[in-house]
């Protein structure tokens, strides 16, 4: 699963340690979700996206939402 | 040090990254101590063949002791990991065994062909212990 973890890390300056910090899991764990090694779970997902105030749609992409017209995945999915 | 010690596996927190380095110290330390505790209670056992079986038992099992103690290690190291640390620890668990079974039962084939000597049960644990680290840094590497 692709995801902007980086991009939003970067954006707010922290280094993948500080962020490990502040999500309460090691740095190996943040290392392997930017590079997309590791998808998290639901839980961590939310505490996530809560730390960077962002939708988790918007954070994490698993790629099934292409060319389904802009619709968020369970909107695709409910047709 | 610690690092090679853990197979780079590093908690969330400082307080569950020593409890990390703790659990592989107890796996280190219990591995030795049990091996020559058994080694130890086997031999008395052989040469007090004479006392009540409850005794000998005892004396048998004595060994095990330390477990105990490596299994609270175990579940308070545990708490501290992240979700994919414990996952880690899963999949090098899971191989682990997997290893362990090819290597014993390929053991016990080749036994009973005559090509290799006896060998007792209870050295499956040093040989768990040692198939367990490799384990651990192949699937550290997958998720690198």
């Amino acid at each position: 699963m692709r995801n902007r973890l980086k991009v939003l890390r970067a954006e707010r300056d922290w280094s993948q340690a500080e962020l490990a910090e502040q999500l309460g899991v090691s740095r190996q764990t943040v290392n392997a979700l930017e590079t997309g090694k590791y998808d998290p779970s639901l839980p961590l997902a939310f505490r996530i996206a809560r730390l960077f105030g962002a939708p988790i749609e918007t954070i994490f992409d698993d790629a099934e939402g292409a060319g389904a017209g802009g619709l968020n995945h369970g909107e695709a999915r409910g047709r | 040090m610690k690092r090679w010690l853990t197979c780079g596996m590093e908690a969330g927190t400082p307080e569950g990254r020593r409890a990390v380095v703790r659990l592989m110290w107890w796996m280190i330390a219990l591995s030795v101590v049990v091996v020559v505790a058994m080694e130890i209670s086997a031999r008395v056992v052989r040469a007090n063949e004479g006392i009540p079986g409850v005794w000998r038992a005892l004396i048998a099992l004595a060994p095990l002791a330390p477990f105990v103690g490596m299994i609270a290690v175990f579940a308070r190291a545990y708490k501290h990991l992240d979700e994919m640390l414990v996952r880690m620890q899963f999949e090098a668990l899971a191989y682990t065994l997997g290893l362990v079974i090819v290597v014993v039962v390929g053991w016990g084939q080749l036994q009973q062909a005559k090509l290799l000597p006896m060998v007792e049960v209870s050295m499956v644990w040093p040989l768990a212990a040692f198939v367990y680290a490799p384990c651990l840094l192949a699937v550290r590497r997958r998720y690198k």
